[in-house]
């Protein structure tokens, strides 16, 4: 008998543990969703503003000076909506367990997977590149960044520039040219995109014209249609103008981030503005027992801070590396939040600079070092945000001259695009995770020595001082990546 | 009915146990027999001696997943039919596609004679895997399912499936070359 005749036996001999049942699969599926209670949310919002030259970059007013958003359509502002974002058909996940609704589900979703083979390559480079530089310098602070809701700034940001300012785009996304990334950009768009009732992955942008200014309608309605975008115009004089930008933020990130975005004002200068969030929500696909929630101290680098700390055990893989280790927590139908927790001794901005932890962080489920193993989880409920300028770390990730109004190449844009820059590049992203009800659980903090030895077959996993997390989408995208150095802030 | 009901029949010799298997499991050993086979024929005998070979292993075993013990003698009797010289007959079916796949996996420098070790490996390299690539590998090569209905199964795309499936076997390969199983 030949080798591979005997290890297709040898399969069949699998430890009956690991096969799937496949007879109560979609059963199991339904279940759970009546069941769960864990949530993940989370929103980023990218926002670049461009200027003619001479102008002082949009700084946010004071909260006194903040408008109060409308509560009816004003009609006789001069503002419109020149499109409006069209998002493929999604049906509802069918929580009756309706064969034919199910179906339709699945064939809706699996349209939008369908995508060519290589629409992700380049992003990992750009992730592993763009997260050393982000998630630096947070000091004791949280750091949350969503390398995606970048990449679609920046593609579109590419769309309306040319020459070198697009080249340096293109080099930081490793995109040969436009089409391409236009491709690509389109294709990852499309192979997240879930907002289907039960899971909720969507990226959504907009495009803020300025009725004064004289803008290339084609290369505004190329940018939207590839980008899913919507396109506004109006006085950004107008306060209403303003508003109706900050209800669009709202809507798009669900509410998350409110607090940001009511400060946002438009400046009454600016020629353009571009908008680019990912809302993302899902559900534990294994909840957390409400039950088994304790509070407990969370050792920040500058205290102990009390924090409730989630409980649970699992029967899960165990990944570890040589200066950390880490699990993952599936959420249904809609990717994985993946939890690092340094060795001691270690900092989350050391570990993100670690080739090894990137390697993890950008590989679905093909890191090597992997066991299946009985691990004690103990993570901590938090909710973190930050507001990243991202002009320095692009600049020094060598995208430079769209900020230089001397330099910058808008033609695309407008023929009369001289003296054009990009005046500011924020993002603000906010990452929390929850579930009810609380009872004691004794938690004992994880030791680990340096070395990448093999773990025990029980691990005690204890997110007890500052750790890394990483939200990855179902077709195994990062979205969020944050340094947790405060769980509750 | 439930499964320790039905165990309860094969142990008290009861012949309506056989009927409860074939009503609760029939469908799911066909499955695996026709991923196989590819023969409906062929698939309804698998099936049928499935229940008798049950009959002749209960007692004493009493299963504790009764659907794997099932499918697993579904699958070991469809792979001897498949090599009693008819491999041709089954052209349709998956397994001459798995073991090509597999072939990938194992070099045929050196036969392998201890299963035992081979076994313990694989558990330890299957566990090891995160839940879902083991789930893709082993529904194509436990219960050798068509790509396209593992991307069903598992809400991704048949290409999707197939890259996990690559990069699997190739995680085995390394694995195997390293103990120097049929290298």
């Amino acid at each position: 008998m030949k080798n591979n005749d005997i290890l297709l036996d040898v399969i069949g001999d699998a430890d009956e543990k690991l096969v799937p049942d496949i007879t109560e699969e979609k059963k199991k599926s339904h279940l759970k969703w009546i069941t769960l209670g864990g949530v993940c949310a989370a929103a980023a919002i990218g926002c670049a503003v461009l200027l003619p030259k001479g102008n002082a970059p949009l700084t946010p007013p004071a909260p006194s000076q903040v408008t109060t958003a409308p509560t009816a359509a004003q009609p006789d502002r001069d503002i419109y909506c020149l499109a409006l974002a069209a998002y493929p058909d999604m049906p509802h996940y069918p929580e009756d367990g309706n064969d034919i609704a199910y179906k339709k589900w699945h064939e809706a979703r699996m349209k939008l997977r369908d995508q060519p083979a290589d629409y992700m390559n380049g992003f990992d480079t750009f992730f592993e590149n763009s997260t050393k530089v982000f998630l630096t310098d947070a000091g004791s602070d949280n750091r949350v960044y969503s390398p995606l809701s970048l990449y679609m700034a920046l593609g579109m940001s590419a769309e309306i520039t040319d020459g070198t300012t697009r080249k340096q785009i293109l080099d930081l996304l490793c995109q040969d040219d436009i089409q391409t990334l236009r491709s690509r950009a389109n294709s990852i768009w499309e192979a997240n995109y879930t907002d289907d009732g039960m899971a909720r992955c969507v990226l959504a942008s907009s495009l803020w014209l300025n009725d004064s200014y004289p803008c290339n309608m084609d290369t505004v309605r190329t940018t939207a249609k590839n980008y899913y975008s919507s396109i506004y115009h109006g006085d950004p004089a107008d306060e209403f103008y303003s508003t109706m930008m900050q209800n669009w933020m709202n809507n798009s990130t669900d509410g998350l981030l409110t607090d940001y975005i009511s400060h946002l004002k438009m400046d009454p200068q600016m020629t353009l503005t571009l908008a680019s969030t990912v809302n993302y929500s899902g559900k534990w696909r294994d909840q957390f027992n409400k039950e088994m929630t304790a509070p407990a101290s969370f050792h920040a680098s500058d205290g102990d801070i009390q924090c409730e700390f989630m409980n649970a055990e699992r029967l899960t893989t165990y990944f570890w590396g040589s200066s950390f280790g880490a699990v993952s927590l599936p959420l249904e139908n809609n990717g994985q939040m993946r939890l690092l927790l340094p060795d001691e001794g270690i900092s989350p901005e050391e570990l993100i600079n670690d080739g090894e932890v990137i390697d993890y962080l950008m590989n679905n489920g093909l890191y090597s070092s992997s066991k299946l193993a009985s691990v004690s989880l103990s993570v901590p409920k938090f909710d973190v945000s930050s507001d990243i300028d991202l002009k320095e770390g692009l600049e020094s990730l060598g995208v430079r001259d769209i900020f230089s109004s001397d330099k910058a190449d808008f033609t695309p844009l407008s023929e009369n695009s001289d003296g054009i820059a990009l005046s500011e590049a924020r993002q603000d992203t906010r990452v929390l995770i929850d579930e009810e009800g609380c009872k004691a659980a004794s938690l004992t903090a994880m030791v680990y020595a340096g070395g990448a030895a093999e773990p025990e077959d029980h691990i005690d996993f204890v997110l007890d001082r500052p750790f890394v997390f990483e939200i990855m989408s179902e077709t195994g995208l990062p979205l969020f990546v944050g340094i947790v150095n405060r769980p509750v802030q | 009915m439930e499964d320790d009901n039905i165990i309860e029949l094969y142990w008290q010799r009861d012949e309506s146990a056989i009927r409860e298997s074939e009503m609760k499991y029939g469908g799911y050993c066909s499955s695996i027999a026709d991923n196989i086979l590819h023969s409906v024929e062929d698939t309804e005998e698998c099936v049928s001696d499935t229940w008798f070979r049950a009959w002749n292993i209960m007692p004493p075993d009493r299963p504790s997943r009764l659907a794997l013990f099932f499918g697993r003698i579904t699958r070991n009797l469809a792979i001897d039919r498949y090599r009693r010289g008819r491999s041709q007959k089954y052209g349709g079916g998956q397994t001459a596609l798995c073991l090509e796949e597999l072939a990938e996996c194992i070099g045929e420098s050196s036969p392998i004679d201890d299963r035992l070790a081979l076994r313990e490996l694989l558990n330890s390299f299957l566990g090891a895997l995160p839940e879902k690539n083991r789930d893709v590998f082993l529904l194509r090569y436990w219960y050798m399912m068509p790509v396209k209905e593992i991307a069903v199964r598992k809400a991704l795309s048949e290409g999707a499936v197939k890259m996990i499936l690559q990069r699997v076997r190739k995680k085995l390969r390394d694995c195997l070359e390293k103990e120097g199983i049929g290298v």
